[in-house]
């Protein structure tokens, strides 16, 4: 496969699991604009920008945000445009289907009918709305509509790609964003939780979350309903059966990247199995033991920033004097 | 036929069918319009459209080869040579360069318009002709929106087009047997036919590349795959002459392969259409594709050329400078209906501007009579409204000549236009040859 086209094909993958990684903390997050306090409120915006590393709108990184009660409201609506439809945000929803989109553009010929035109009327839609159409009525189930149409994009995948080195791409992709954008939560959760409050009411922050990632069934089943953070921590981290934990995005990784190597003439993966073989051993073996969570998460980060590198050497942008491997 | 319209139109909107529009500050990308109302031509008409053109692309490909070899055709004065010397698209580069079957031009856009006398080339596309995805696009959402009344009229296929563009593409290449390498070198992503790059690269099988992904290695062209380097046996370049290759043309190209026409020159991989085939398919040429037909085949030509006045000959000038509110003016190396001058929908102001310019470089300028092209009934408001349309059907040349029975029918939607270009407004219908 061309290295380009491989290239567009784990870039698609990346900006649809980045949009409905998105979608979901959106639609969590509008969702408890209707009963939560502003305390609450405020930590959500705060973690969604600065596990992007983005500033928001009128503000610093590391700000609180220290609106009143009569401001949220407006406040939220300002996020939510800019997390969703400001062109000029590379991470809103947005620019992340129109990246996906343009990837797809450039790899109509290696994907299905069935994918392209799934992806392009999610854009379309999207293209074609605004806050103040979604704003009126319940906008959190814009979000629930479109993380059901990257489902569907995925979906149509499964059932339309051809298990070629494209679809492993694809997939890889997925993973690596996966793996990438929620470390970096989880790291910024674990560095700035507030305190449970004292009357022992859940810990909205980490309710949130679970719910976001549609992992409170499987703490219920394992843990009990009392949300405790450092059992969700460890559930989102390790628990090698939730499709949403980092163990769980690892594995997936590196299954893809052993496919990739072992395929006939392929050029060698060696470097990037290197970092998923460490990140697996990080979190199977010193995880569980760490008494430094918090650092022990911004390892893992780096480590899978590390990893997307050696992938793109490895496949992408290799250098051209290997003339050996000419066939 | 309202909710055929509607429905084909959503189609197209929902696949993406598109083509890019340029202003000053940014490309738009815009869904190509398509009316749901085929052209019809009967199956007679077609076959004589059909072997005229394989006469015509037969003699520019020989012409090609002569013009870049001994020039017989200069030499015996059918041509005068300062048409030629003085062409832009005239490749000095190619001199005495072999290409596999003589074929220079692989690939072959020519429009034709149905006048009062019959079916005529208005021109010849030699260098990267676009338009056949949209060929086939339209058929494919007219087809699924009419199955009815496509079966029942027996309407010859378009469908076969890829395979028979694979199988030119084959027999271009110097080995002419087994599966080819092949490569779609496109512009880019922000080209205007960008979709048809994709969609023919799908078409063929071929790996859509661009400069960036080609590397030219002890004179063969190798492709960066995910599996290091593979060597290419044959490019289907859509990048124009100037771009392809840094160290021959435009050195400020990144479009490019440096060393590309080394390794075209060496034999090692060919390159569709060749360079150099725009000296062919420049408007003061195409006056002389009737004589050209006559020199290298002896015979007569079965379509016509439209009536044109050369202004570089001082009779032909004077007649255009006298005549411009009649005429239209185009620049010989022009293209996409940029730069012309249609008299009769101009201002005074406006053609004696124009007046000036041709004065000034009287060579870089032709013009022809305004002629009435026909028109088809095009669905428009809810409406039967005629619309001018013209036709542009491919032709393919490799060992043998291969043109499906359909065109891209390229239709001026705005009312009392001529102008069929897609990038002013133009859009596209259905072809359907029937039997008579």
């Amino acid at each position: 496969m061309l290295a380009r086209s491989a290239e567009c094909l784990y870039w698609m993958g990346r900006y649809l699991e980045r949009t409905e990684h998105l979608c979901q903390l959106l639609g969590v997050q509008i969702g408890a604009l209707i009963d939560r306090p502003v305390r609450e409120l405020t930590f959500g915006w705060h973690r969604i920008y600065k596990h992007l590393q983005e500033a928001p709108p009128s503000g610093n990184r590391d700000d609180e945000f220290s609106f009143s009660e009569d401001e949220t409201l407006a406040d939220a609506y300002t996020l939510t445009d800019d997390l969703t439809f400001e062109p000029s945000n590379h991470y809103s929803i947005w620019s992340c289907f129109a990246q996906s989109r343009e990837n797809a553009r450039q790899v109509r010929h290696c994907i299905s009918e069935d994918m392209w035109s799934s992806l392009n009327l999610s854009y379309l839609r999207v293209r074609d709305a605004s806050l103040s159409d979604i704003w009126q009525d319940e906008p959190e189930l814009f979000y629930i509509d479109l993380v059901r149409d990257v489902n569907t994009f995925f979906g149509m995948a499964s059932v339309s790609m051809y298990r070629d080195e494209g679809w492993d791409f694809l997939q890889l992709g997925k993973t690596i964003e996966h793996l990438q954008l929620r470390v970096n939560l989880l790291a910024i959760q674990s560095q700035d939780s507030i305190p449970l409050p004292s009357d022992g009411s859940r810990d909205f922050e980490w309710t949130s979350l679970l719910n976001a990632y549609r992992a409170s069934g499987a703490y219920q089943q394992n843990y009990g309903i009392d949300i405790n953070a450092e059992d969700a921590l460890d559930m989102l981290v390790s628990n090698s059966d939730l499709p949403n934990s980092l163990m769980y995005s690892i594995t997936r990784t590196d299954e893809r990247i052993r496919d990739l190597d072992a395929a006939p003439d392929a050029r060698s993966g060696d470097s990037a199995l290197r970092f998923s073989g460490r990140l697996k051993s990080l979190v199977a073996h010193e995880w569980p033991d760490a008494e430094d969570r918090a650092r022990m998460l911004i390892m893992i980060a780096n480590l899978a920033e590390r990893l997307h590198d050696q992938i793109a050497v490895a496949w992408f942008n290799y250098r051209n004097e290997n003339a050996s491997r000419q066939f | 036929m309202a909710t055929i319209q509607e429905r084909v139109t959503r189609s197209f909107t929902n696949e993406g069918i598109s083509f890019t529009l340029y202003d000053e500050d940014e490309a738009t990308e815009r869904i190509i319009p398509i009316d749901a109302i085929p052209r019809v031509v009967p199956q007679s008409e077609w076959l004589t459209i059909e072997s005229g053109l394989k006469q015509r692309v037969t003699a520019l490909n020989r012409f090609l080869h002569d013009v870049y070899h001994d020039a017989r055709i200069i030499k015996d004065g059918v041509i005068p040579v300062d048409i030629i010397k003085s062409c832009p698209q005239y490749r000095l580069e190619m001199h005495r360069v072999a290409t596999p079957n003589d074929v220079y031009v692989g690939i072959c856009g020519s429009d034709i318009i149905r006048t009062n006398d019959g079916y005529r080339v208005l021109e010849d596309n030699l260098r990267v002709p676009s338009g056949v995805s949209y060929m086939i696009a339209n058929r494919r959402a007219v087809k699924s929106n009419m199955p009815r009344i496509f079966r029942q009229n027996g309407v010859m296929e378009v469908e076969q087009y890829g395979r028979n563009l694979f199988e030119t593409l084959r027999e271009l290449t110097w080995t002419q047997t087994g599966e080819p390498s092949i490569a779609l070198l496109t512009p880019g992503l922000f080209n205007a036919a960008f979709y048809e790059h994709v969609f023919l690269a799908h078409e063929i099988g071929a790996a859509l590349v661009e400069g960036q992904d080609l590397v030219v290695n002890d004179g063969f062209v190798y492709m960066r795959t995910t599996a290091g380097l593979k060597k290419v046996d044959v490019i289907y370049r859509r990048v124009d002459d100037d771009f392809i290759d840094p160290l021959a043309f435009r050195n400020d190209s990144v479009l490019g392969v440096p060393g590309l026409m080394h390794a075209f020159k060496l034999g090692n991989v060919s390159l569709v259409n060749a360079p150099g085939t725009g000296v062919a398919d420049d408007k003061s040429v195409y006056v002389y594709v009737p004589d050209m037909i006559r020199y290298y085949l002896n015979e007569e030509p079965i379509l016509q050329n439209v009536e044109t006045y050369l202004c570089r000959r001082t009779e032909d000038l004077e007649y255009t400078l006298d005549n411009l509110e009649k005429l239209v003016v185009k620049t010989v190396g022009g293209s996409g209906g940029y730069g012309m001058l249609i008299g009769p929908q101009s201002t005074r102001e406006e053609i004696n501007k124009y007046a000036q310019g041709i004065r000034d470089d009287p060579a870089n300028f032709i013009a022809q009579p305004l002629l009435q092209l026909s028109r088809s009934p095009c669905w428009i408001d809810g409406a039967l409204r005629p619309r001018c349309v013209d036709l542009r059907p491919f032709i393919l040349q490799g060992a043998e000549t291969r043109i499906v029975s359909g065109a891209f029918c390229r239709v001026a939607l705005p009312e009392g236009s001529y102008v069929v270009n897609s990038s002013q407004g133009g859009g596209g219908k259905d072809v359907w040859v029937v039997q008579d």
